[in-house]
């Protein structure tokens, strides 16, 4: 094949590359055809138009600069933006070199440029979109983002103007938007205006949900109501397309706006569609930080809720003295979500009385106040009211009319003293709370809790908050006075059984001493048949039960004896097992009464300090036990000791104490089992107990129920 | 008239009489006073061989009595039973023989007995 030059010629013409040749002077010779379809001019149109033209100003200056360098025989590529005939620009790549002639002068240079445009649309966007998602992820607003998307969309639409606008939630209206070249003026003319069917270029698109193409705003319906508007800008033409969500939910709309009258090419309606999806990731994405910040928030107050009522409880349930520990209460809310707080309580009169404030540093003003300040019980409003109504009453939004004390006007507090009114006013009370304390339908006083911050208006779940506060408050007092009442009970059953005793004592001595007299003369002296018969029985009879009733009242005494601190040991030097033994011997008599077998084992001559007659008391007490509760069973007793101690048990095999019981037993008025079973004060082993701490010792049971129980007695020996 | 002669120091007027008639079924002769200052007032015209003292008392207590006894050379001497319901204090007296409230006659009766001196 002969390579010609009309074969050359062929092969430039049908070139799918575009072939630019411009001469020495800059001017256009020659366009190849698919230079002229890239262009939009005819290769005619094109040798005739300036290069400045056909390039955006700042590309001219490089490209002249270049074209400087060609004709020092350089070549190059490079992408450079050129505008078409119908002004729209497209980006190419220009892959350009020199021409020289024969006498290697230069004559011009040739470019073979590509349209790149699609490539460089989708690299601008995919930058832009990651600009927005690292604003947002840095915390920046949606209008900055937004703003950072449309900035190189106006660079790839030539004289376009962008916006983007945001629906409000309920989807009615715009709210927001950002625009960074449209007029301000002109943004704020369309913000908060309803959307429609013919309500301009976005209100319609955000309507009907599809892509509006306005081409020329003067002449268009749909802008019939704001063309003055936007005229008044300048404004020609503007398209807009619809936001939406995943769900298909209008979020916002993106428009374009132009100063001519203008319809979109194929390559501007993508960057449209292109655009919108950015749009829509961007404010999906923010709405979902928003969501998830109001989460975190919602969250945080939780816990801080959870963490003012954990302490509140603490100090309630720290002491029995509730007007001290209620002290805590205003001052504990204060520093988590008020500017004052305060207790007020009933008097037995049902007047409420201040207990105790607390205020943040700047409302200290309120204590001067508070001073003097008496709940007014007669009012419609404030503490009175929740006493009345017993709930909690939220105040959110307080205004200047809910300060009027004027004529018949009742302030929204409780109480119309003017002083205090004006004094809260000036204090600048926004919202409070009144939480009544009530307790089995007993008003006992009420929390209140008030904010002059702006900004801070109470919910109703701050006042579930209080509300919980105020129960906590009104059991602590509740359970205060529940303890005081029991705790005077106690002590009028002590004093009783005191005086009862030390009463009964002396009528129940010379009484005891009489009726042993009557025995011992009765045993001395012989009467007639009928005496002996029916009255000797008889008089026998009262001895057992005066010394039943006489220990009776001994016990009585030794308790209050103990509950008022004054069992006194008289400790002396002794032989325990002497004194021990004495003890056993005496009750001896008693088991074989009863039958029941008594075995003894007591080491000999085992000397310690001890109290001669409580501790014999003490063996008394644990043998009659045994005797009692032994049903019949052997008895066992058993004393032994070593250098440090003395130990002493009584081991008997009835009917035994169950473990729950083994330390019950040893508290007073207790007994293991019901007081039908078996008589007694079941104040016994409280005293012994007593008695062996006195005594330095201790007094254990080890015992298997049904088996028998064993009682263990160990005795220092100092 | 039985030289065996009690002094019984008691307050309460009706143990003082159940005493009285309890020693005297004993086979004594028994000289009552209402507190320490009454016994002291009836030994020079009387020669007890035990004294029966209570320790609460008005006017004069038994610790103080016992006191005034030891100064005196003729009645220090005299047997003394102690019958008291304060055991811890009434130790710390000086006597022969303790007995304590509430009363067993028999025990009362036996201290008696093995204290009394003629």
């Amino acid at each position: 094949m002969e390579i010609t030059e009309g074969l050359f010629k062929q092969i430039i013409e049908n070139s799918l590359e575009g072939i630019w040749i411009i001469d020495d002077r800059n001017e256009s010779v020659y366009v190849n055809p698919a230079m002229s379809r890239m262009l939009g001019y005819s290769p005619d149109e094109i040798k005739k138009t300036d290069l400045s033209m056909l390039f955006k100003a700042e590309d001219l200056k490089t490209l002249l600069e270049k074209l400087e360098s060609r004709k020092r025989g350089q070549s190059e590529k490079h992408e450079i933006r050129v505008i078409r005939k119908d002004k729209v620009v497209i980006w190419t790549l220009a892959s350009c070199y020199p021409l020289f002639n024969q006498e290697e002068k230069y004559i011009g240079s040739v470019g073979l440029l590509i349209d790149i445009s699609k490539r460089k649309r989708s690299e601008t966007l995919l930058d832009a979109q990651r600009n927005v998602f690292e604003i947002l992820i840095r915390g920046g607003s949606l209008e900055d983002a937004l703003n950072e998307l449309l900035a190189p969309i106006e660079e790839l639409v030539d004289g376009m103007l962008g916006s983007i606008l945001l629906l409000d939630k309920e989807g009615k209206k715009f709210t927001k938007g950002a625009a960074i070249n449209l007029p301000d003026a002109y943004m704020e003319g369309i913000l908060n205006e309803p959307i429609g069917p013919e309500a301009g270029s976005c209100g319609t698109a955000a309507f009907k949900k599809e892509l509006v193409i306005v081409s020329d705003i003067e002449n268009d319906p749909l802008w019939k109501n704001y063309k003055e508007l936007a005229l008044s800008f300048d404004l020609r033409a503007s398209w807009s397309c619809p936001i939406l969500s995943r769900e298909g939910k209008v979020l916002g709309t993106f428009a374009l706006y132009f100063r001519n009258i203008r319809e979109p090419t194929v390559y501007e309606l993508q960057i449209v569609k292109d655009v919108t999806a950015a749009a829509a990731l961007s404010i999906e994405h923010i709405n979902m930080l928003h969501q998830q910040e109001s989460l975190l928030k919602k969250e945080k107050k939780f816990n801080q809720e959870l963490e003012l009522l954990a302490q509140a409880r603490k100090f309630l349930a720290n002491s029995l003295e509730y007007e001290k520990v209620l002290k805590n209460i205003p001052e504990l809310i204060v520093s988590h979500f008020a500017d004052w707080s305060y207790i007020t309580l009933s008097d037995e009169n049902g007047v409420l009385r201040a207990l105790t404030a607390a205020t943040t540093p700047e409302s200290k003003e309120f204590l001067k106040i508070f001073e003097d300040f008496k709940t007014d019980i007669t009012s419609p409003h404030g503490l009175p009211r929740a006493l009345r109504e017993g709930r909690s009453i939220l105040y959110a939004h307080l205004t200047e009319q809910d300060f009027n004390t004027e004529g018949e006007a009742w302030p929204k507090l409780g109480t119309r003293d003017t002083e205090y009114v004006s004094g809260i006013r000036k204090l600048g009370l926004r919202s409070y709370m009144a939480i009544p304390m009530i307790v089995r339908g007993e008003a006992l006083g009420g929390l209140i809790v008030a904010s002059s911050k702006e900004g801070r208006h109470y919910t109703q779940s701050d006042l579930a908050l209080m509300d919980e506060i105020g129960r906590s408050c009104a059991m602590a007092i509740d359970n205060t006075m529940l303890y005081r009442d029991a705790q005077q009970s106690i002590q009028n059953r002590e004093d009783f059984i005191s005086v009862a005793s030390h009463e009964l004592r002396t009528p129940l001595t010379s009484l005891q001493m009489r009726v042993d007299l009557l025995t011992r003369m009765m045993e001395k002296s012989e009467f007639c048949e009928e005496f002996e018969a029916k009255i000797r029985p008889l008089v026998s009879e009262i001895r057992p039960d005066v010394r039943k009733f006489t220990k009776l009242i001994e016990t009585l005494l030794d308790i209050s004896k103990l509950r008022a601190n004054k069992l006194h040991l008289n400790l002396q030097e002794m032989n325990i097992s002497k004194l021990v033994q004495e003890e056993v011997n005496r009750l001896k008599p008693e088991f074989d009464l009863q039958q029941t077998p008594l075995r003894i084992s007591i080491q000999e001559d085992l000397f310690g300090m001890c109290d001669q007659l409580r501790l014999q008391q003490v063996i008394s007490n644990l043998l009659a036990n045994a005797l009692k509760f032994g049903n019949k069973n052997p008895v066992e007793f058993e004393m032994i000791g070593n250098n440090e101690r003395i130990t002493i048990t009584v081991k008997d095999y009835g009917m035994g104490v169950s473990s729950e019981d083994k330390l019950r037993i040893f508290k007073p008025f207790e007994r293991a089992v019901s007081d039908k079973n078996f008589g007694g004060l079941g104040l016994g082993l409280y005293i012994s107990q007593q008695i062996i701490e006195g005594h330095g010792g201790t007094i254990l049971v080890e015992s298997t129920l049904g088996e028998g129980s064993s009682f263990i007695v160990e005795l220092p020996r100092r | 008239m039985s030289n065996k002669q009690v002094l019984v120091v008691e307050d309460d007027s009706n143990i003082r009489e159940v005493l009285k008639l309890a020693l005297e079924f004993e086979g004594y002769e028994v000289i009552l006073a209402k507190n320490g200052r009454e016994g002291l007032d009836i030994l020079p015209s009387s020669k007890p061989g035990l004294i029966l003292l209570d320790l609460m008392m008005p006017v004069m207590n038994g610790w103080e009595f016992v006191e005034e006894i030891k100064k005196h050379p003729e009645y220090k001497s005299i047997p003394i039973v102690v019958v008291s319901a304060y055991s811890e204090r009434a130790k710390a007296i000086e006597c022969n023989k303790f007995v304590q409230k509430p009363l067993e006659l028999d025990t009362l009766l036996k201290a008696v007995n093995e204290n009394f001196k003629e």
